[in-house]
């Protein structure tokens, strides 16, 4: 990893929601890159080469899980953190995410305090 | 009167094949219509949470002071914001968990509990409310009541009948809340004095769903006289089980 701070990308199509951690995360110090749809974050990931990549898991054009499984298929990327965002806790919907390949998963409403402090563990682990 | 001779038989045969394939339409329809009303809650579920989860997201960053100082009082008003808020996603979750109970049975814990103890927490956590609203709020229960069940849930059923019973009493009204053995059953009652009426909305459904689903009983007696007397019966739990 460089001098500069770590770059963080953000897709969620609810504006609000991606704002708040957009703010969160840039007063916490990272560089952030958004996306609004499941296209735009996979084309972004591949692009920038963010350290994580947070996604949104119902987001239109691309579920977070299915952008997750292109990350995990495409050798630049693989090695990627992905923390996906969901608002549905049924046990088979937290299996899906996680057999995506996913890192982490954060339910809403999540605390952006904690989202914050799970990107920093994520990225102590690199 | 003649016995049915095996020609008459023969002509009901197609009669019953309709009727049964008739019976297993109408399953096929409620099942469909069941699935469709599961699929429509999760959605809701989601579109409610999304917000839900911005509106205490904000409110976090609001309370942390990185944005200035607040004074007591946008402090006070942010703290009822974020109760508010608190409260319509617990709503959120009893309304998917109501689905749930009808149709599959929501998954619940099953363990040995002692419903007087589980109901004397519902009792404790109403009593500001209760002292808000000039209610008087006791309880009265034998010393041990074993039930199997699920301890988040049958709290939840407790509370939700102690607090509906306090916001539909009166002021200077009464709550009286019993928990006793009787005939191998494990019984609940909450007792409101006044002219009160057995709260319709969302709490006392989610207290039916959690009773039915722990195969329990519920039923309500309300005169002008005496109020209103909710009852609860669980199966008790054999000593031991």
């Amino acid at each position: 990893m460089s001098d500069a701070a770590p770059l963080i990308l953000v897709a969620d199509d609810d504006q609000d929601l991606l704002g708040l951690v957009v703010y969160r995360l840039e007063a916490a110090g990272y560089r952030v890159l958004q996306a609004h749809d499941g296209v735009e974050a996979l084309r972004i990931a591949q692009e920038e080469l963010p350290d994580v990549a947070i996604l949104d898991v119902m987001m239109p054009r691309m579920a977070g899980p299915e952008v997750t499984r292109s990350i995990r298929a495409d050798d630049r990327t693989k090695s990627m953190s992905v923390i996906l965002l969901t608002s549905r806790t049924q046990e088979h919907d937290v299996a899906e995410g996680f057999n995506s390949g996913a890192d982490d998963y954060v339910t809403k409403p999540f605390s952006p305090g904690e989202l914050q402090a799970r990107v920093g563990a994520l990225l102590a682990r690199r | 009167v003649s016995s049915p001779t095996p020609a008459d038989e023969l002509d009901e045969a197609p009669a019953r094949a309709q009727a049964h394939l008739e019976l297993r339409l109408e399953n096929d329809r409620l099942r469909e219509l069941d699935r469709t009303r599961d699929e429509f809650v999760a959605l809701v579920s989601h579109d409610l949470r999304t917000p839900l989860s911005s509106i205490l997201g904000y409110l976090e960053e609001l309370q942390t002071d990185e944005l200035g100082p607040l004074t007591e009082t946008q402090r006070r008003f942010l703290g009822v914001i974020e109760r508010n808020a608190q409260r319509l996603l617990g709503l959120v979750g009893d309304l998917l968990f109501l689905t749930q109970a009808e149709t599959a049975r929501a998954s619940l814990a099953t363990e040995q509990l002692d419903l007087a103890q589980l109901v004397a927490d519902a009792v404790a956590a109403a009593e500001p409310a209760a002292a808000d609203n000039g209610v008087e709020l006791s309880v009265e229960a034998d010393a041990g009541v074993p039930v199997t069940g699920d301890p988040g849930r049958l709290t939840q059923m407790a509370s939700n009948l102690v607090s509906s019973a306090v916001k539909s009493t009166p002021q200077h009204g009464r709550v009286v809340v019993a928990v006793a053995s009787r005939d191998g059953d494990a019984v609940l009652e909450v007792a409101g004095t006044g002219i009160s009426f057995p709260d319709a909305g969302l709490e006392v459904a989610i207290a039916r769903a959690i009773v039915a689903a722990h195969r329990g009983a519920i039923d309500v007696e309300s005169t002008v006289e005496a109020g209103t007397t909710v009852r609860v019966r669980l199966p008790e739990a054999a000593p031991g089980e």
